[in-house]
């Protein structure tokens, strides 16, 4: 039986914004997460508000198809957060806790996409919507030697998370999709 | 004295060294094949060995300004792959697959002579315990002699040798009851 | 030469991994590479000193011109991140499904 590992932690919604930047504060704290920073010998940390994503995103090409598309995906974000390190050695954290951590983030808001365990891993996706759109997506790996956590709060479309590289369990949403802006027809995933 | 192709190796090493992605990627390219199908004939699992081939070329990425020449080089990435996929099997749940039936191969230049006993082969080579499997890989793939072996191994020469020797043996007898059990018919060829 | 030997040089042959795993393990390099700033970007500090200094509009457009850039690729590097970990993912799956499989 395959244990469920899930690392993702997904913002959802401007509007909720506020409720999930709290809920990541409770995450890293539950995590300890300044300790393990201090432990590990590569960082990662990104955090990206609205007024960021809006200023990057005017530094995105529209001529090239890539940074098209980041464009508009990034028109629906309000956040984007990534805290990843990179460890020495295996065994700097500890699984339980993490696994412990994100339990506080079931519930009916949430779907889980996918978690999986290994002995020394959890992988996994959560997506938080309102019952029509994927309002926030978080996702959570916990590799021996790595420890990632991201998180993207905001209006994503289906289409998106393929870009993003979910093609994957991407659950079929069986609910009319708002049509996007520009006029592309809604889609069923 | 060097050769054309020694000097072009040297000289993609040491553009690789100031920064130069494009040399990278030639030692990659010329490399990948060893690194790949190491950890794939340890592990049975094709994406996992991929994981630690890429690992490992990250990790040679990271290491450039301590290797010399195209045959350290070599025999780096070599050392490094081998104790990653040793680390792999012993933190992980994965565990070689001896139904091979289920396990894609990765692409062989040339058709088998025999299928059927290759096939068998393959399975009894990946159902051997963790260091007997090594053994013969290192051995049979990469043609080293048990001395190198025992240095790339921190083994003694002596349990090298006698590692190899019971190794074959072991393949011999279940080749033996496997063909007695399965005699060479039509149906099979 | 021994028969079981020769087959087993033939059976542990190298072989190639999946096309495109060069153009992944340099995908995985520059992610790595791209590491965001400092939240304090000492260029931008510097560009916002001149522009106290000098008052000049110049010092203006290249403090923001800076700060885009910069906020460009962290977003990049986010997405770069967040592709790897469902990447990462999508494999752990697979990987236990083929499991499964009797």
């Amino acid at each position: 039986m395959i244990r469920r590992a899930l690392l993702i932690a997904l913002l959802l919604g401007a509007g909720l914004a506020p409720a999930f930047a709290q809920d990541i504060r409770e995450l890293l704290a539950a995590l300890d997460w300044e300790r393990l920073a201090a432990k590990a010998k590569e960082k990662v940390t990104v955090d990206l508000d609205s007024s960021m994503l809006k200023l990057a995103s005017g530094f995105l090409s529209s001529s090239k198809p890539e940074e098209a598309r980041t464009r508009e995906l990034v028109k629906g974000l309000s956040h984007i957060w990534v805290r990843s390190l990179e460890f020495e050695k295996p065994g700097e954290y500890d699984l339980a806790a993490i696994d412990k951590a994100l339990a506080s983030f079931r519930g009916p808001e949430w779907k889980k996409i996918v978690d999986v365990s290994a002995k020394q891993e959890r992988a996994g996706v959560y997506l938080r919507s309102d019952g029509e759109r994927i309002l926030g997506i978080v996702v959570v790996a916990a590799e021996p030697e790595e420890l990632t956590v991201v998180q993207i709060a905001g209006s994503i479309h289906p289409e998106d998370l393929k870009m993003l590289g979910g093609q994957f369990g991407i659950p079929k949403m069986e609910l009319d999709m708002k049509p996007r802006r520009g006029g592309r027809p809604a889609k069923d995933e | 004295m060097t050769s054309a192709a020694d000097a072009g190796t040297e000289s993609a090493l040491a553009r690789a060294r100031a920064g130069d992605e494009a040399a990278f990627a030639e030692l990659v390219r010329r490399h990948q094949a060893m690194v790949y199908s190491i950890a794939w004939h340890y592990l049975r699992h094709r994406d996992v060995a991929e994981e630690v081939a890429q690992d490992t070329f990250l990790h040679l990425f990271r290491n450039l300004d301590h290797l010399e020449s195209d045959a350290h080089v070599e025999s780096w990435l070599r050392r490094v792959v081998v104790h990653r996929a040793i680390d792999q099997t012993r933190r992980a749940r994965y565990r070689p697959w001896t139904g091979l039936e289920h396990a894609p191969e990765p692409t062989q230049s040339s058709p088998p002579a025999d299928p059927w006993l290759r096939d068998l082969l393959a399975r009894l080579v990946a159902a051997l315990p963790g260091r007997a499997r090594m053994l013969v890989i290192l051995r049979y793939q990469e043609g080293l002699e048990p001395a190198d072996i025992a240095a790339l191994l921190a083994l003694p020469v002596g349990t090298v040798k006698s590692g190899l020797h019971r190794a074959l043996a072991l393949l011999r007898g279940k080749i033996r009851r496997e063909t007695a059990a399965h005699p060479v018919t039509e149906a099979r060829r | 030469m021994n028969d079981l030997e020769a087959r087993l040089r033939e059976v542990l042959a190298r072989r190639e991994p999946s096309p495109g795993f060069r153009g992944r393990v340099l995908a995985r390099l520059q992610a790595q590479r791209r590491r965001p700033a400092r939240r304090i970007w000492p260029a931008a500090v510097l560009a916002a000193s001149l522009a106290l200094a000098a008052g000049l509009p110049f010092a203006r457009r290249e403090l923001n011109r800076r700060q885009g850039e910069q906020a460009k690729a962290q977003l990049i590097l986010a997405l770069d991140i967040t592709q790897q970990k469902l990447a990462l993912t999508e494999r752990r799956l697979a990987a236990l499904q083929e499991r499964k499989i009797p």
